[in-house]
């Protein structure tokens, strides 16, 4: 769907990407993650065609049209959209703008939002849902959405994630997540990319990183395996070692477990700070 | 993205239109108070020049504000709008509304202002709206197209002079409107040019980071042009003082 | 025997290795063998199963198509998955999702720290008492 081919990136001085490549076929759920200023919001923005590359090409499915923006669906922690309109004209510019006849604002519904509000008004909360509800207005395939599930309530962001599992049972929806927090999204993710130093330093599907991220309660390091970071304890250490191979578990001293997400990224992430 | 950049437009104009609004006031403070002995048709033809004036630097510089003040670059980028038909978008409702009052300014002014001012009118339009991509404030937006105006101005009168050494006899045919229109051109294309280029490259990164093709291409004209100027200067007024 | 059980009784571990569609089939395995649903019963929509689970509807496809395969469920098209009970399921696939529970349960427990006879005596305790799952058909001839 999105395929971007050997692209350098630059902001001024401060190099992000260099020959970066990555394919997301169609249909994909896809998270990215790392480090903050690792450039994850910075290749979001690429995809999304807000940032051009300074070498390099970014493909799109010919499915998208002409101007693939029509149907990509971006939504940047910047929240940036035209702050002096009033909610009712900030709708009625977008409909103009994607050609789009009607308007189902059932989302903001769910926040008490005025017409007459200036979106600049609009708590954060408010306005990450007035910005979702304009995306999926015109009925996006492909859905860049940036960290701004933070930034909103419990509550809003199930609403939210439920229209992303509604979009995705309808049609064939891409989604690229930048996230540092996954509980809750956890199982909509096929595919983990993790981004070090402007490169891919990890990119599995999520079945695959369960199985091979372990983490192992002793009080040695484990020397057959590839530790990613440990804590420390008085009478053990954790150690995350990765790749785990399923073989080894009658040789590893020490006790094995299973982690979550999260807990998988922490020990990548974990390597990187210590 | 027409229909906004239409209003915004027109809050412009009614913001330029204040100095319109001024004169009743002077007048009638002249009436009763000052009693300099001011005549009012004069100060329409002054008010309508002056909010012409105004009009067009303002215009002009103005076109990037509601991106700017609203931080909607990204915005604007995200959506499936060509770079062509953004700026056409922008600039069409301002020099519409330009031409509007323009022709307002000549039936209620007379033919004279047309004559005297047009070209002026339009450098001043279009040299705010080239520099207001490289220029990050208003104020040194309006700073510079005072100066634009000012190589423009002697940029005429040098360029005849030139001609004449160069070419002989046909400089004398060349009027002032002609070589107003050159220099406006001399000036106004190249800075056309980087303002395009630029923009079609543009993406949301910070502004600053992108304007070295316009700095790259603006720098050296006005190097060039602001040399030939000074260099000539005292034989060019000589030259224009001695026809 | 009831309405259909909400699947919010499906509870996806997600520190476990074992895939979450596989969890889910194991539960809905569960629900089945344990006669909880009934034949007939119609599954809810893979993307109200979805929604519920807040999953990947391709997970719950996964399952729905797996389940189908090994005779769990079927597919009347347009209309919805429902429950398949099949005698011969019982001996096939009990044992295998007895297993599966069973070592579940004992790895938990040895992680707590508690030894195989401490397990087996809790078991014994629980059994006689009689856990409330009362629902459960006689499958006395393969439970061996």
């Amino acid at each position: 769907m999105i395929e971007i081919r050997g692209v350098s990136f630059s902001y001024g001085k401060t190099g992000v990407f260099r020959d970066f490549s990555l394919s997301i076929p169609e249909g994909q759920v896809c998270l990215v993650t790392g480090i903050n200023g690792v450039g994850k919001s910075t290749l979001l923005r690429l995809m999304a065609g807000v940032l051009r590359p300074d070498k390099g090409k970014i493909r799109y499915d010919p499915k998208l049209g002409a101007d693939p923006r029509r149907k990509i669906g971006f939504v940047s922690d910047a929240l940036s959209l035209y702050e002096s309109l009033t909610i009712a004209e900030a709708i009625g510019f977008h409909k103009s703008v994607y050609g789009l006849s009607s308007f189902d604002d059932s989302l903001i519904q769910h926040t008490k939002i005025g017409c007459r509000q200036k979106v600049r008004e609009l708590s954060i909360g408010q306005r990450t849902i007035f910005h979702l509800n304009l995306i999926l207005s015109l009925e996006p395939a492909v859905l860049l959405v940036d960290e701004i599930i933070h930034s909103i309530d419990a509550y809003l962001r199930k609403v939210f994630l439920e229209q992303i599992v509604q979009l995705l049972s309808k049609r064939r929806l891409t989604v690229v997540m930048v996230n540092v927090n996954f509980h809750d999204i956890e199982h909509l993710i096929e595919r983990v990319i993790l981004l070090k130093s402007g490169e891919i330093a990890v990119d599995e599907n999520i079945e695959d990183l369960k199985s091979k991220v372990k983490k192992i309660v002793a009080r040695n390091r484990p020397d057959s395996l590839n530790v990613l970071s440990q804590i420390d304890y008085s009478e053990h250490s954790e150690f995350f070692v990765y790749p785990f191979d399923n073989r080894l578990r009658g040789t590893i001293e020490g006790d094995i477990f299973d982690l979550n997400l999260t807990e998988i990224v922490s020990a990548f992430i974990g390597g990187e700070y210590a | 993205m027409l229909r906004k950049e239409i209003r915004d437009a027109l809050k412009r104009f009614v913001e330029s239109m204040v100095v319109l609004a001024v004169i009743p006031f002077m007048y009638i403070g002249d009436k009763l108070v000052i009693k300099v002995g001011l005549d009012y048709a004069s100060l329409i033809d002054t008010g309508f020049f002056l909010t012409l004036v105004i009009f067009s630097i303002y215009a002009g510089a103005t076109i990037f504000q509601p991106e700017r003040k609203d931080r909607a670059f990204e915005y604007l980028f995200s959506l499936p709008l060509t770079r062509r038909k953004i700026i056409l978008a922008k600039i069409l409702p301002r020099f519409g509304l330009l031409l509007i009052l323009g022709l307002a300014a000549t039936i209620v002014v007379g033919r004279s202002l047309l004559a005297d001012a047009g070209i002026t009118i339009l450098v001043l339009f279009f040299s705010s709206l080239f520099l207001s991509i490289g220029v990050f404030s208003t104020a040194i937006n309006i700073f510079g197209v005072i100066l634009m105006y000012l190589i423009f101005f002697q940029g005429g009168r040098t360029f005849v002079y030139l001609l004449s050494r160069l070419g002989g006899s046909f400089a004398g045919h060349f009027g002032p409107l002609v070589s107003q229109l050159v220099s406006a051109a001399v000036l106004l294309v190249p800075f056309g040019m980087a303002f395009w280029l630029t923009f079609k490259k543009m993406d949301a990164r910070p502004l600053k980071l992108q304007m070295r093709t316009y700095y790259f291409i603006t720098l050296p004209v006005l190097f060039v042009i602001v040399s030939l100027i000074t260099l000539s200067f005292r034989s060019s007024q000589a030259w224009l003082l001695s026809r | 025997m009831g309405k259909l059980e909400e699947p919010r009784q499906i509870r996806i571990d997600a520190k476990s290795a074992v895939p979450a569609y596989e969890q889910i089939k194991r539960a809905i395995k569960l629900a089945i063998l344990s006669g909880r649903w009934e034949n007939g019963k119609q599954l809810m929509t893979l993307r109200e199963m979805a929604l519920k689970l807040m999953v990947n509807p391709n997970t719950i496809i996964k399952v729905y198509g797996q389940l189908e395969n090994e005779g769990f469920i079927y597919s009347r098209p347009g209309a919805g998955y429902y429950v398949k009970l099949d005698p011969a399921k019982f001996s096939k696939g009990s044992p295998e999702l007895f297993r599966e529970v069973t070592e579940d349960y004992i790895s938990k427990a040895l992680q707590l720290g508690y030894s195989a006879e401490q397990i087996l005596r809790e078991v014994a305790a629980l059994t006689n008492i009689g856990i409330p799952s009362a629902r459960r058909k006689d499958h006395g001839n393969d439970r061996d």
